[in-house]
């Protein structure tokens, strides 16, 4: 890894990491507010009488804990979503961009190998994914100690955003696969933009159950069972290791099809 | 042994595009010059010395290491500018001389001071701000900061203004006389002719030639402009044993090549009113190769 190039481009994504982090982090404050003993169980009822419309968002019946309650609002869907559009944005930029836009040409003319140069991008986008998801985790259980102290299963809820990084990661890996396998920044933008969108639509409609209860297997987001987390369910957690472990070889592949190939400038 | 060794690299892009079984050396402490028209290979060649593509088949050495694999270890005493010259246009010029100096590991500023003042170039600019010329500097100051034993340069020139195409070449005589080892492509045949050891040439894909400068002045093809005093004489005259170029009424454009004696022997039987010389730089030696048939 290099250093300069390192600080470099941590310093390059900070306005775009703040803007994502700034977001999530205001609507972890919607959602702690919007928890009400009282509303929570009228939401329950609604949950109970239209599970089909709760599960298509993404927010699976988890009992009125709070606990539950915060997690199913803040990792139903937008923080999956936000990290993965910021995901998506950075990854391009770390790499494509600088082959799109020919720059990659001076990263290489030095002393510093290509497998030091995608190990350095890959890191930047390590590190931010993860600042992220702590810094949105601080805040929420800050609020949530702040407005309802006591109530939050911090344990479970730390357990949990980890294996959220993991999928993240998964993501992340994947991301960054095709910006340092495509010819241009367009072109990686769209597949991993493309990519994104269709594993999430595909969790969708396999949370709707019924004939397309089949498609849960083919998105990553099965991997992570958040009901089953809370409970402590061992599988659960273990689960998030198999999406480590794709993000691992997805980063691994990105290295070397980045080292193998030929650049166009 | 040769600093760079190009032996039959092949990189074939299709529709006749790229390079063809290329064989040159460039030995050490020798200017060697690329030249060749537009999307004739020049920067192929160079994106496979730099390590940036893979040769198809064939192999690029520098220094007696393969330019893909240990490009990183040949970097460390290569100067490079890249012919398309895009920089990180959100930094300033000094920001990004500081960014490079560090990015390549180097402990002091090296060289970059007495470029910068050499080029005359205000480095406190934004990039995205700086004209063309500017950004060619401040990438010729980026290639010598480190003070590199080998400089691959694609069309060094290709922006500067009169004057600094003077400062850049006395900074190559300068570095030529350290003994550096230098490749450099280029469309300016007195950069070339000032410069360079041996030139390349290079069409199509294919060297056309490789020979020093001295041999490529003997091979200078004169054109001479020839006057008949009539038309008639003119059209008996084209179809003699001689190399027209251009016909027109009682003008002829005649090319030689320093057999001046048979092209006498011609014309002492053709009423010739006058002859002029049409010019014999060095550039109608390039144009000639630029311009040759396609075997």
């Amino acid at each position: 890894m290099n250093s300069t190039l390192f600080r470099y481009s941590y310093k390059r994504a900070f306005p775009l990491w703040l803007v994502f982090t700034v977001l999530m982090c205001l609507y972890s404050f919607a959602v702690v507010r919007m928890y009400d003993p009282v509303a929570g169980a009228a939401l329950q009822a609604l949950a109970q009488s239209l599970p089909q419309a709760m599960t298509v968002l993404g927010m699976a019946d988890y009992g009125n804990t709070f606990t539950a309650f915060i997690v199913n609002y803040l990792y139903g869907m937008l923080m999956l979503a936000l990290p993965m559009v910021f995901t998506i944005l950075l990854s391009v930029r770390l790499v494509a961009q600088h082959v799109s836009r020919g720059t990659m040409a001076y990263l290489l003319a030095s002393p510093n190998s290509r497998k030091c140069v995608t190990a350095t991008q890959r890191n930047v986008l390590i590190l931010d994914l993860f600042l992220m998801l702590a810094v949105c985790c601080a805040v929420t259980i800050i609020l949530c100690e702040y407005f309802y102290p006591g109530l939050l299963a911090i344990k479970h809820f730390l357990l949990l955003t980890a294996c959220i990084f993991a999928l993240q990661l998964a993501f992340a890996g994947m991301c960054f696969f095709f910006s340092c396998k495509c010819r241009s920044a367009g072109r990686a933008l769209t597949i991993s933009a493309a990519l994104c969108i269709l594993f999430y639509t595909i969790r969708l409609l396999a949370n709707l159950g019924g004939p397309f209860a089949f498609l849960r297997y083919a998105t990553p987001y099965t991997l992570l069972d958040p009901v089953g987390i809370l409970q402590s369910d061992l599988h659960a957690c273990l689960l998030p290791l198999v999406l480590l472990a794709i993000a691992i070889v997805l980063f691994l592949l990105a290295g070397r099809s980045f080292r193998k190939r030929t650049l166009p400038f | 042994m040769s600093i760079i060794d190009v032996s039959g690299l092949t990189c074939d892009y299709g529709r006749g595009r790229g390079v063809f079984d290329l064989n040159f050396t460039v030995e050490a402490g020798e200017v060697f010059g690329f030249l060749g028209p537009n999307a004739s290979g020049k920067t192929t060649t160079i994106r496979h010395l730099m390590g940036f593509a893979r040769a198809q088949s064939g192999s690029c050495q520098i220094e007696g290491r393969d330019c893909f694999q240990s490009a990183a270890v040949i970097q460390e005493t290569l100067g490079y500018l890249p012919g398309d010259i895009s920089l990180f246009s959100d930094m300033t010029g000094r920001s990004f001389l500081s960014f490079m100096t560090k990015y390549r590991g180097m402990k002091t500023k090296g060289r970059t001071k007495e470029l910068i003042d050499r080029f005359e170039l205000d480095v406190r600019q934004p990039i995205r701000r700086m004209s063309k010329g500017s950004k060619q500097k401040l990438a010729l100051v980026c290639a010598f900061m480190h003070d590199p034993n080998i400089l691959i340069l694609d069309e060094p020139t290709a922006s500067l203004d009169l004057l600094m195409q003077h400062a850049f070449i006395d900074l190559l005589l300068e570095e030529k006389k350290k003994g550096k080892t230098i490749l450099m492509s280029s469309h300016r045949f007195s950069e070339v002719e000032k410069t360079c050891d041996r030139i390349g040439i290079l069409k199509n894909g294919r060297l056309k030639t490789v020979s020093s400068l001295e041999e490529l002045r003997q091979t200078e093809r004169r054109v001479y402009i020839i006057t008949l005093e009539n038309e008639e004489a003119a059209q008996a005259l084209q179809h003699e044993n001689i190399n027209v170029i251009e016909a027109e009424g009682r003008i002829l454009k005649v090319s030689v090549y320093r057999d001046l004696r048979s092209l006498f022997s011609i014309l002492i039987n053709y009423p010739v009113a006058s002859m002029d010389n049409a010019g014999q730089s060095l550039e109608e030696i390039f144009l000639h190769y630029y311009g040759g048939e396609d075997e």
